[in-house]
């Protein structure tokens, strides 16, 4: 019983640093904030579950649980709100995406746009 | 095993602090650097629980449980900044 315990603690510690670890490459990788803001809001919040999963069933103690368990909380409601307010900050500030999005524009619904190539001089992303 | 399990979890979540610190460096824009400050706040959270067992402090988990209260204060000031220009 004991060692299919560890089995699941091992399984839920590792999963989560894949999740983690897909978060950080796509933070890397990805050309713009908004899909790198993607890859890390959502991989962030799964990864951090699996580990807090993971120290609930490892630690003693119901009071050590409890705060795991409020800690979890917080993270998958914080991180999400974090995400949104970010992506609505820099949308709002006029941030272009990377060149080729396609995009449905917030004032005008119904028409594509696609982003073109942007003169240097009314570049803002700097 | 557990206690295998839990040094490459601490090795694998430094591993990643410093790979999303390229970023926070190297980030063109302010938001990048948000983006990744704020995964590096989530990362260090989930460090300072992942030692708890291994340094056998259970003060630890109390040491994260503040930090998550705490750690998107910033995040939120920086937002304000850039969004009205002023504090």
């Amino acid at each position: 019983m004991e060692f299919f315990k560890e089995i699941i603690i091992s399984g839920l510690l590792l999963g989560g640093l894949f999740f983690l670890a897909v978060g950080a490459l796509g933070l890397i990788r990805l050309p713009d904030v908004f899909t790198r803001m993607h890859a890390t809001g959502k991989c962030d919040t799964l990864g951090a579950g699996m580990i807090l999963a993971a120290m609930f069933l490892l630690v003693p103690g119901l009071t050590d649980k409890v705060k795991i368990v409020l800690m979890g909380a917080l993270i998958a409601t914080i991180n999400p709100v974090m995400t949104h307010l970010i992506a609505l900050v820099t949308y709002n500030r006029g941030q272009p995406p990377a060149r080729g999005t396609w995009t449905l524009d917030y004032y005008d619904y119904g028409k594509n746009n696609r982003v073109e190539e942007i003169p240097e001089e009314e570049d803002n992303r700097k | 095993m557990v206690e295998q399990v839990l040094t490459i979890m601490q090795f694998g979540l430094a591993t990643l602090i410093i790979l999303a610190m390229i970023r926070a460096f190297a980030g063109p824009t302010a938001a990048d650097r948000l983006v990744a400050i704020n995964f590096i706040v989530g990362q260090v959270i989930l460090f300072i629980l992942v030692s708890s067992p291994r340094a056998d402090i259970a003060l630890y988990i109390d040491v994260s449980l503040v930090f998550v209260l705490g750690a998107f204060i910033a995040t939120i000031g920086v937002l304000k900044l850039l969004e009205e220009g002023k504090l």
